[in-house]
């Protein structure tokens, strides 16, 4: 059994990974042991594959964390702009403890930066037919956790939505441990576009909630991205419909929790919203329990004095 | 007597090897250093060399430079210990092809595994904090500038100093770390700093890199250090008819963490476990 095989079956199931992507990664592989024996090549450039996720894994009990959404919704934008706060200081009481993909994380956030050439902050497309991983390793003084965030392709989320499957389309989903589901705040505008964003998530949390994918009692963050382009009607208006999609991810047996961000938010001049409740979210200590626990925490939910676009 | 390497890390032009030419002659003449030199016999010609553009104020001569020799030099503690210490002179481009391409070859990656002790080289003024778009409209429309600050040339490699840092801490303090070890940070032309010790210099310019440090202090022993080679810049005539007038030890400082002067050799010792 390889390493990479050890990762997805632990710690319940097991599966081998099929088809383009690992042919992909075989070839790769083959090309870096060439590579190797003249000089060494340290890792981290790229996002992690699933082989090298497991040492960080194993050795540090790290996070794994799947990023779901479908393409544009700002998974990669949101991973990265978490690690971007932490260029300027601490956030909130965790601080940055390292990353082995501190690299591959800069690189994502170039588009964001002066030096990329742009006018306006964008993230690169990922286009990977790896399943990569991004770690990022925080302390607060008394705890420390390395959590290692998804960045999986748009395309394989929309294959999700049209044929399931998700234990051979996203085969880390079974072996993650919390799922952020990020929906594109932006495409919540228009009532048929919303309807159609809200049947994708909900066809997504489906999916994910087979057999084979995400395990019973899993958390999940129900993410609304892009959040700046909503006014405050409009987010009341979506308020609802979001937390019926929460119920049903209850239903199927997920821990939801509702959050509204800005992770980049279009206009400059606004400050970005959510990324310490999201970093929150994603080293508080996992409850086994499957609970649906309704906004009780006010904090949890970010519904007013998101009206910048008004 | 005791061989020990000490490896100076970091990128092109961030002042390794002016530090080779200075501690080579503070060493040699025993002024504010607390080593001392132990034998006369050893091949001194490379340092000897550097000294010599140093000391007259010049920037170091590329013939020299590229040689790439370093120091090598017997010397006594003050507790009666002896050492020979090499420092080679590593340079910059391998350090950048180690941390943008992730790239070493097999000698490198050991001899960074087995060095007694590593300093990492940061230049003050030439550590780029490398904006976002938002801070640069920010900037911009502080100026009054309702656009924005527009678009910036382009640098498909470029990271920031801090990630830079960090990468090298990470790979030196860890990857390519078989235990933890005495690590020191050298901030150089650190003259050119008015307000801030070097703690608080890391703190600012680099937060990344400070949190990682505060975050790891278990792991290695981290000093960070002000470096002022030269005594000031060697490229305005004024400053330089001034800083002639001085001997280039005596125009030399190196500062600890909190801003306090230190020995010349400080970083080095600390960086041996010696401090």
């Amino acid at each position: 059994m390889t390493v990479e095989q050890e990762f997805l079956d632990s710690p319940e199931t097991e599966l081998t990974e099929t088809g383009p992507a690992s042919e992909v990664a075989a070839d790769s592989l083959e090309h870096k042991a060439q590579f190797v024996a003249e000089t060494r090549y340290l890792s981290g450039d790229q996002g992690l594959r699933m082989s090298e996720a497991e040492e960080i894994a194993a050795d540090r009990g790290a996070e794994v964390v799947l990023i779901a959404g479908l393409f544009g919704a700002g998974k990669t934008t949101l991973a990265v702009e978490l690690y971007a706060r932490f260029l300027e200081g601490p956030v909130g009481d965790w601080k940055f403890a390292g990353s082995v993909t501190l690299k591959a994380l800069d690189h994502r956030h170039k588009n964001a930066r002066a030096s990329s050439g742009l006018e306006v902050a964008a993230t690169e497309r990922t286009t990977d037919d790896d399943m990569r991983l991004l770690h990022l390793e925080v302390d607060n003084g008394a705890r420390r956790v390395p959590i290692l965030m998804s960045d999986v392709k748009g395309e394989f989320f929309d294959d999700l939505v049209h044929r399931g499957g998700a234990r051979e389309t996203i085969p880390l989903a079974r072996r993650a441990d919390r799922c952020v589901l990020v929906i594109d705040g932006a495409r919540l505008k228009e009532e048929s576009d919303r309807f159609q964003s809200l049947l994708d998530a909900r066809l997504m949390v489906g999916a994910l909630t087979e057999p084979g994918a995400l395990r019973r009692g899993a958390p999940i963050l129900i993410t609304l991205t892009k959040s700046d382009s909503l006014n405050s009607t409009l987010l009341e208006e979506v308020r609802p419909e979001i937390q019926e999609l929460a119920s049903f991810a209850s239903d199927r047996g997920l821990e939801p929790t509702i959050l509204v961000t800005s992770a980049r938010p279009e206009n400059s001049a606004l400050e970005p919203k959510g990324l310490q409740d999201l970093l929150e979210w994603l080293v508080e200590p996992r409850v086994r329990a499957t609970v649906f626990v309704e906004a009780q925490n006010p904090k949890r939910f970010f519904w007013e004095g998101n009206n910048e676009s008004d | 007597m005791k061989a020990t390497e000490v490896l100076f890390s970091g990128l092109p032009h961030t002042g390794k090897t002016t530090f080779i030419a200075l501690l080579g002659m503070a060493l040699t003449h025993g002024r504010k250093t607390s080593l001392r030199l132990g034998s006369y016999d050893d091949d001194r010609e490379h340092v000897y060399e550097l000294g010599k553009t140093l000391a007259k104020c010049e920037e170091a001569d590329r013939t020299h430079v590229s040689q790439r020799q370093g120091l090598s030099m017997s010397l006594a503690a003050a507790d009666g210990d002896e050492y020979f210490l090499r420092i080679p002179d590593l340079s910059g481009e391998a350090w950048s092809e180690l941390v943008d391409d992730r790239q070493v070859d097999e000698e490198f990656a050991r001899s960074i595994e087995t060095a007694d002790g590593l300093c990492i080289f940061v230049h003050a003024a030439k550590f780029e904090n490398d904006p976002t778009i938002a801070e640069v409209d920010a900037a911009a429309r502080a100026l009054g500038d309702e656009h924005g600050g527009g678009p910036g040339l382009r640098d498909e490699k470029r990271s920031s100093g801090q990630v830079q840092l960090v990468e090298l801490l990470q790979i030196v303090g860890d990857r390519l770390a078989s235990g933890s070890r005495h690590l020191s940070i050298v901030v150089s032309a650190f003259d050119l700093v008015s307000d801030a010790s070097p703690n608080e210099w890391i703190a600012s310019n680099a937060p990344l890199a400070a949190q990682y440090l505060q975050t790891n202090s278990s792991r290695n022993s981290v000093r960070i250090f002000g470096l002022s080679a030269q005594g000031g810049s060697f490229a305005d005539d004024a400053e330089k008819d001034n800083l002639k007038r001085k001997n280039p030890i005596d125009r030399a400082s190196v500062f600890r963490g909190n801003g306090t002067e230190g020995l010349l050799d400080e970083p080095v010792t600390w960086a041996l476990g010696l401090g």
